[in-house]
């Protein structure tokens, strides 16, 4: 399973194995964090509003993960990459968000919750990385 | 002189503030502007954090193009946290625009 979302996930353009292995983290994270609060909030309007919060994070992560990788190693093609994915990803964000508290009626906790979980991903992925390092050392 | 500077931000803030709760609409538009206000410092100064990060992995990358594995590595995680502060400050300025627990 994990192979298999590691294999996708080269084929879409995550080439470097660390940025590769965090997106698949954060992919599992979001996907096993949905169903354990959706489970125990029995679906309640909390646990759809941090599914809605933890999905919009993901996709956030994925495309930053993507640009991030181009706009170090590409030589031609950055500024479209960056005008693109960057500033079209973070408007998208923004109206997703603002669909969510404004119209839905979304609850704050839960979407900020969700919102967290690249935060706590980033943090466990190198929290991991440096007691690798102290072991090895 | 700074003290002075704090002084008087001080007093026009607690002066405004006064004058906006005096009517439900100075609530409303002073809620507005502390948005717009709120946001923009959160955005530029998020601005300015990823464009240092962005500068320095850049540095980094010609100066040593053997380690930009690792400084890609870095340089995502940095972006990440500071996105997210941004993204937190979208929320709150939402929330207090369109949710807001303080005006009924």
């Amino acid at each position: 399973m994990i192979r298999k979302l590691e294999t996708m996930l080269y084929k879409r353009g995550f080439t470097h194995p660390q940025v590769r292995t965090m997106v698949r983290n954060q992919l599992v994270l979001a996907v096993v964090s949905i169903l354990l609060v959706n489970a125990l909030t029995a679906c309640s309007a909390w646990g759809w509003s941090f599914a809605a919060g933890c999905l919009l994070m993901t996709v956030n992560f994925w495309w930053m993960a993507k640009a991030g990788q181009k706009l170090v190693s590409a030589q031609r093609g950055a500024v479209t990459v960056l005008l693109i994915l960057f500033y079209g990803r973070l408007a998208l964000t923004g109206l997703a968000l603002f669909a969510l508290i404004a119209w839905l009626d979304a609850s704050v906790s839960g979407l900020l919750v969700g919102l967290s979980t690249v935060v706590v991903n980033a943090i466990t992925w190198g929290t991991a990385n440096y007691m690798q390092k102290a072991k090895e050392a | 002189m700074k003290l002075v500077k704090v002084l008087f931000a001080t007093m026009a803030m607690v002066l405004t503030a006064s004058m906006a709760f005096a009517a439900d609409a100075g609530v409303a538009s002073s809620v507005a502007y502390a948005t717009a206000l709120g946001m923009g410092i959160a955005a530029g100064l998020c601005g300015i954090g990823q464009g240092l990060g962005l500068k320095a992995a850049c540095e980094g990358t010609a100066r040593n193009p053997e380690a930009s594995g690792k400084i890609t590595v870095t340089l995502i995680l940095g972006l990440a946290f500071v996105e997210s502060l941004a993204i937190y400050a979208l929320v709150v300025n939402l929330i207090l625009l369109f949710a807001n627990p303080l005006i009924g």
